[in-house]
Formats: structure tokens, sequence, C-alpha cells
């Protein structure tokens, strides 16, 4: 029997095909994500690390090849999987809690059972007292945190996140990695994470993936040793410095 | 380690804005004062006759005297103005709903709608009244005619400004068209639709008074009409003051009704 949850095999995939302006924005690539690993996808900017995230979501079909999710080959977008867009694309008129029900209202489901949920949800992330807020009135890492909320309310099985945390600022970002790692380790769903940032990726990864310049492909797998739960320090060992530098190696080396 | 965007609400003005508020009343209100007055200097000053420039007192007393007569020509004016803009504002927004389901018709029909609002609407009423008589039909016709484009084409603008990435979202939740539709694109449309909606009661108005003015034994139109062929001044003025009311209040309504909206989106 095979762990592995999600499967590319062979994946291409080229915009504008067979006319002008042809990209092929990812080259034929493949990977495997085990049950209840998170992997992260980390790459230069264009290289179609988020292209490739977005087939996994079924936003997206692949031009060859094919994706497994959960055993099923994937042709469109479903209910199982939680996504985060490098926007918190919240609904601007809806409260933080309305925010983080609406995967229920979207998919027509009552959303009465899941509103305790929500809110316990909400104040893991630490927004207690801000439930009724408007995003408006909520700052950027935030709303971000609103986002995480609705991506696991509905208790999907695989958590895929673009670039979630590319809009914010550093010391924000820090924090928010804090927030996600602790809410990843409490619910462990298996979890697909694009990022730029090698440091993003080694501190939240038990796997990183490193792509190409476009057409982007897998050029490296490594596993990061380490334990959980991890803390901020770790940055500071050699062991996360020397995992950094390979990585920054590998991403500049095939950059010429 | 959470930090809040500060909320304080507005309400707390400080003095100066509250003076500013204080100014934008009364300023109007002090200019139009002195209008009227000038107005009543200069009919009295050069002794212009009644029947060409009335004074702001002789349109009063008209008003006064008249209010009878002036309230029952009020009703069937606003009848029709407030029906054809509830008709019009039914179907802008079904159509418009209706095209954001289908590229296809969206890209047959909009263009030819936009051709259609290029000619002066006015230009329609005496074929409506062929069509439709030279009863209240007629005039409700025009009305909802004249009051459909810009709530039409706001509503379209409206559904097509929706934020992609609520509808990826959407796709990503395996939302249907329809839910979509109701959750997103509808409420993302609405300050575009009050945009079309305060342009369309104005000229609802204005369709109303126009088909009384080609065809009609009712209403302001109508009572404008009358009076300037018996050479009433004073009465075509009362009944121009009576229209501004009505306008000015369906014009309020609407946008109550925009601020209600605006201040539900949390903006």
């Amino acid at each position: 029997m095979t762990t592995d949850y999600v499967a590319v095999d062979n994946v291409r995939k080229v915009f504008n095909a067979g006319r002008r302006g042809e990209v092929e924005a990812v080259a034929p690539t493949s990977f495997r994500i085990e049950a209840g690993e998170f992997v992260s996808l980390l790459g230069p900017s264009g290289c179609g690390k988020s292209t490739l995230l977005m087939m996994v979501a079924g936003l997206e079909d692949p031009s060859e090849g094919a994706i497994r999710v959960g055993g099923k080959p994937m042709s469109a977008p479903r209910a199982q999987t939680g996504i985060m867009f490098q926007d918190p694309t919240l609904l601007p008129w809806k409260s933080a809690l309305e925010n983080v029900l609406f995967p229920f209202r979207a998919m027509n489901r009552p959303v009465g059972p899941y509103i305790d949920h929500a809110k316990a949800l909400l104040d893991e992330v630490g927004l207690e007292g801000f439930h009724d807020h408007k995003p408006r009135q909520l700052s950027g890492g935030m709303r971000q945190r609103v986002a995480i909320c609705r991506a696991l309310v509905y208790q999907p099985d695989l958590l895929l996140m673009d670039e979630p945390f590319s809009a914010l600022d550093a010391i924000t970002r820090d924090e928010m990695n804090l927030v996600l790692m602790k809410i990843w380790q409490e619910h462990h769903r298996t979890a697909l994470f694009v990022t730029h940032s090698i440091r993003e990726a080694v501190f939240l990864s038990d796997r990183v993936l490193v792509m190409s310049q476009r057409p982007g492909r897998v050029i490296e797998d490594i596993r990061i040793p380490f334990a959980r739960p991890r803390g901020l320090e770790i940055g500071e060992t050699a062991e996360f410095n020397r995992i950094c530098g390979h990585l920054r190696g590998k991403i500049q080396h095939r950059r010429h | 380690m959470v930090s809040a965007v500060d909320t304080t609400p507005l309400t707390a003005a400080p003095v100066g804005l509250a003076f500013d508020h204080a100014r934008s009343i009364a300023l109007p209100i002090v200019f139009g004062a002195g209008l009227l007055l000038l107005w009543h200097l200069a009919a009295v000053g050069f002794q212009i006759p009644k029947v060409i420039l009335p004074t702001p007192g002789d349109v009063f007393t008209a008003l006064v005297n008249n209010a009878g007569t002036i309230w029952q020509q009020t009703i069937p004016t606003v009848r029709d103005t407030l029906l054809g803009f509830g008709l019009a504002t039914v179907l802008g927004i079904g159509l418009a709903s209706l095209l954001s389901f289908s590229r296809l018709l969206r890209d047959a029909i909009y263009p030819l709608v936009i051709v259609i609002q290029l000619v002066p609407k006015i230009a329609w009423t005496p074929l409506f009244i062929v069509w439709a008589g030279i009863g209240w039909q007629s005039r409700l016709t025009i009305a909802t005619f004249i009051c459909f484009f810009p709530i039409f084409i706001a509503m379209v603008a409206g559904l097509e400004s929706t934020d992609r990435s609520l509808v990826r979202l959407c796709r990503g939740l395996t939302a249907s068209t329809w839910r979509t539709f109701w959750l997103v694109r509808l409420p993302g449309s609405l300050t575009y639709l009050f945009a079309g909606l305060k342009i369309a009661i104005t000229l609802s108005v204005i369709g109303v008074i126009v088909a009384e003015f080609i065809s009609s034994s009712e209403g302001l139109g109508f009572l404008i009409l009358k009076s300037a062929a018996l050479l009433q001044t004073d009465m075509i003025l009362a009944a121009i003051t009576v229209l501004c009311v009505v306008g000015l209040i369906c014009y309020g309504v609407v946008h109550a009704g925009e601020v209600a909206v605006r201040r539900w989106r949390g903006e």
C-alpha cells in the first residue's frame, strides 16, 4: 500500500499552446507527497510553481501528464482541498467569522453546526475579539489569519498555499509562519506550500522541492531534519543555515 | 502579538469637522435665499408683469391656494415615476444578471443595447404613445425605457468588476455558478448598481413629465402645460417647485439606500 497522497506524474503546462506567445510554464515534472507531509515548492519568481500548485488544486488543467490526489485523478477542484492564495481574498462586506464560514455557504451546506468550530479556529490563530470585524478593520496579517481559518474550517485533507505570506512585512511573516506551524501541527493536513523564501520553506517543511527557472521543473528534493515542534530559534542553528545555503546554491546554479 | 487597525468611528468628529458639516448645509441655503431675494427685488423693482415673472411670494400663494389641485396632479406623476423606476430596476438587474451567466449572450446583446441607448430616448416617446395609447401605460413605458439603460449598464459594469480572485476561490470551493453569483458577484456589484439607480431616478421623473407634455390629462406635466396655456405663470412655478421636492425625495431615498449598502460593505 502506498502512502502517497499527491502524485504528480510528468506534468507539463503550456499556455497559449499552438498560438503566438506560447509559453511553457512547467516542464514535465514529477513528485510525490505522502499523507500528512508538509512539502514546500521553492523557486525563483516566474518559475511556474504557482501554476503547478493551481494544477494540484484543479484550478488549471495540465497540458500533459496526470495528477492524482487521494488516489483519484484530478480533473476539477475537489471539496476536500483547502486553498490559500497570495491575497487573503476575503469578502469585504462579511465579518471575519462569516468569511471563515464562507466555504459552507459556497458549497450550499448549513453553517450552523460549524460556527463553534470556526470561532475556535479564529481564537487559535489569535483573533479573539475580532470575530465580528470586517476585513477593512483588520491588518494584513490578521486577514491572512482569517484566510487560514477559512481554508481549514471544512476540514480538508489537503492544504494548498500559494505564497500566502509574500505580501506581508518580514516581522508579520515570521509571526504568520509560527501561526501556520502551530495550527498545522494541531490539524495535521497534507500540505503543499509555494514560496520563494528559502528560510520560510526550510522552517515550515518536512521536504523542500526546488524548481528551476522557467520552464520550471523539480530539480532537487531534500528532507528537512528538524524535529517538531519547531520554534523560530532553529533559524539560528548552523544546520539550518547550511541547508539554506545548499538550497540557495541549487537555485542560483540553475540560473546560468 | 495581534495588532488591530484603528477602528475608532468617525462619529466622534472634532470641532473643525462639525463646522465643515454645518457650513456645507448652511452655505447653499443662504445662497438660495439670496437668489430668491434677488428674484423678488428684480420682479418688484423692474415692475415685471406677474404673467411674465411672479415674485416668489406669488408662487407660494399659488401653491397654497391650489394645494388640492396640485396634490391631485402630483399623485399620478409620482406613481408613474416610481413604477417606471421599479420596473426598470427589475429589468435592468435581470438582464444584466442573465448576460453575466453567458459570454455568448453578453457579446450578442450588450453592444445592441449600447447602440439603442445612443439614440436620445425622448425621441421614442411618440412611438410608445402609438403603441401603448395615451393612458398611464405609455407614460410608464417611457419612464421604464429611459430608466432601464443606466441601471442595466451600471449593473453589467458591476458584475464584470467582480474580483477575479474571489471567483477563483469559489471555483476552488466547488461552488456552482449560481452560488458564486449569489454570494460574490451580486453583492459585489451593489455599489455600481446604486450609481446607476441615482441617474435612473432623475431620468424617470424627466420621462414621465415629457410623456405628460405629449399626451396626458393628468399629472404635474399636464398641469404645467395647462397653466402655460392659461398664462398662469405662478402656477407653473408652483408645479415646478413641487416637482423639485418630489425629485429631491426620490433621489434622497436612493441615496440613503446607497449609504446603507456602503455601511454594510464596511466602507
